[in-house]
């Protein structure tokens, strides 16, 4: 596999990081804290635990770093270590029989009608389109939501995605596409889910 | 609501708001979790090379006093056998 660009560009700093440097370390996390907030925000649909969990993943970093094998990987492994972190949320989430916030959004949720004119109505439009699609991610199965969740910010290739989840490039692809299919479907149905 | 057009806009809106939930010295304070759990680590570490000390000093001393104890009481049956055989053989 080739690397990645960014891995590329930022090689100097990772390698600087790995050594212990600390203005490195910081640098490299002030790059990528706005995507992975983003990929926990997706994964997590828990706007309360974005701090939280960037934290937990940006600290297993700095510990993880120095045994990194190869500096190249760098994005893939990060996000991997992401994955790993929102996934034992979610399941201990799950195991708490805490769904309430997903359950009553849906429940609450209903689509506005075409809103009025001016910036109010645009804001709160954008406003139920990322409610609707908070929802629609907590309404996909876990493999297919942490793949729309990698693609959100379309720097990750199948090639990375599949590093990062463990599983085949054709897999990666089909799921994408199984979940692309999905969301077409529900926003067919008037953004509404069955 | 035409979300198909501007679902990469979406999904920008979802990136930032996420961002925003962060603190302008996320970076800093990270590193200062990173220390205070490197820290513990070290903590938690050399205690549990304490105790594992401990357990093979304990059970070092227990395996050689059972060897001890051993030892002793084969000594002492040798001594009475010697004594019977001692005996028998002046009888």
């Amino acid at each position: 596999m080739e690397k990645n660009v960014a891995d590329a560009l930022h090689e100097p700093w990772i390698g600087a990081a790995r050594r212990g440097d600390p203005s490195a370390q910081e640098g490299l996390i002030r790059l990528y804290q706005q995507r992975i907030a983003g990929f926990v925000y997706a994964m997590t649909g828990e706007a309360g635990s974005v701090e939280d969990l960037s934290q937990q993943i940006f600290v297993k970093m700095v510990h993880g770093l120095h045994g990194l094998k190869e500096e190249g990987r760098f994005e893939a492994w990060l996000f991997r270590l992401a994955r790993n972190v929102c996934l034992s949320h979610i399941r201990r989430r799950r195991w708490l029989g805490r769904f309430v916030a997903f359950d009553d959004l849906g429940a609450a949720y209903d689509p506005p009608a075409p809103s009025a004119e001016g910036a109010e109505g645009d804001r709160e439009e954008a406003e139920a389109r990322l409610l609707w699609l908070q929802q629609a991610m907590a309404s996909l199965p876990i493999g297919q939501r942490e793949l729309l969740a990698m693609l959100q910010d379309r720097e990750m290739s199948y090639e990375e995605m599949a590093q990062v989840t463990g599983a085949s490039v054709s897999s990666v692809k089909s799921r994408l596409f199984r979940a692309r299919e999905q969301l077409k479907k529900w926003r067919q149905n008037g953004f509404r889910f069955e | 609501m035409d979300f198909a057009s501007n679902e990469q806009e979406i999904w920008n809106a979802l990136r930032t708001r996420a961002a925003g939930r962060l603190p302008d010295d996320f970076p800093a304070g990270v590193l200062r979790a990173a220390g205070r759990e490197r820290r513990r680590r070290q903590v938690r570490r050399v205690a549990f090379g304490v105790a594992a000390a401990v357990l093979c000093l304990a059970y070092g001393t227990m395996t050689f006093a059972h060897a001890e104890t051993d030892r002793k009481r084969e000594a002492l049956w040798m001594q009475y056998k010697q004594g019977q055989w001692l005996t028998f053989s002046t009888l």
